[in-house]
């Protein structure tokens, strides 16, 4: 498995310059954490009531589609330059 | 050198086998390693990358000047999602993309699929240069 992504690199245009910031996106897996928790009990209903109609299996699925998205974003970068304003973002 | 070559050397050595009988192995271990090396290409792709420089002599350092690089596993986990897509967001998908020209059957696309369209990109490169600027397309 891929290490998911710690850190997020935004370049944001302010007036005539532009401001770099690194953002802790780890912290975004430790906020993620209580959410999972709570919501776990919730998706395990809805898998049971989905059951009859064979669509169970497909609620894990997605979860587990949308985790990996999450985790492949390491080493998105995209860079944007206009002369006047610079935009970019990358996972690092 | 290989741990087979050298137990062929070795057997040589030790006069177990004949050099004609070395120079048999040591061909069929070439051959297979050519079968091998043919079935799984060495370069491993793992970023797309979309580039766009201004032409040259236009100003402002830079003007227009687009970088992206998309992780190739991205790419595969997000055509993975849209077998998620509900049928009708699917459908007014494809027709937009009909529209464009593009024929594409998102409920046909498979695991199989995805893998095939990823081992494509290693061959893709795209390179246009013209007096508006010059365009990549490449897969490292």
């Amino acid at each position: 498995m891929s290490c998911p992504p710690l850190l997020l690199h935004l370049r944001i245009p302010c007036d005539r310059t532009h401001i770099d910031i690194w953002l802790p996106w780890f912290l975004v897996y430790i906020l993620l954490i209580p959410v999972v928790i709570i919501m776990l009990p919730i998706l395990l209903l809805w898998a049971i009531v989905l059951i009859p109609c064979g669509k169970a299996q497909l609620l894990f699925i997605a979860v587990y589609y949308f985790w990996q998205v999450l985790v492949n974003l390491r080493g998105l970068k995209v860079d944007i330059d206009d002369g006047v304003r610079k935009i970019l973002f990358s996972f690092v | 050198m290989s741990e087979n070559k050298k137990r062929i050397l070795e057997m040589l050595e030790a006069g177990k086998i004949t050099s004609a009988e070395a120079l048999e192995l040591l061909s069929a271990m070439e051959k297979d390693g050519e079968k091998e090396k043919a079935t799984n290409p060495g370069r491993k792709i793992r970023y797309l990358r979309v580039q766009v420089d201004p032409p040259h002599g236009s100003a402002g350092e830079g003007a227009g000047k687009v970088n992206i690089r998309v992780p190739v596993t991205l790419i595969k986990a997000g055509m993975k999602l849209t077998s998620l897509m509900p049928e009708s967001a699917a459908s007014q998908v494809e027709d937009a993309l009909k529209e464009k020209g593009l024929n594409i059957n998102f409920k046909n696309i498979k695991d199989a699929d995805v893998e095939d369209i990823i081992e494509a990109l290693r061959e893709l490169e795209v390179d246009v240069d013209s007096k508006d600027g010059k365009v990549r397309v490449f897969a490292e």
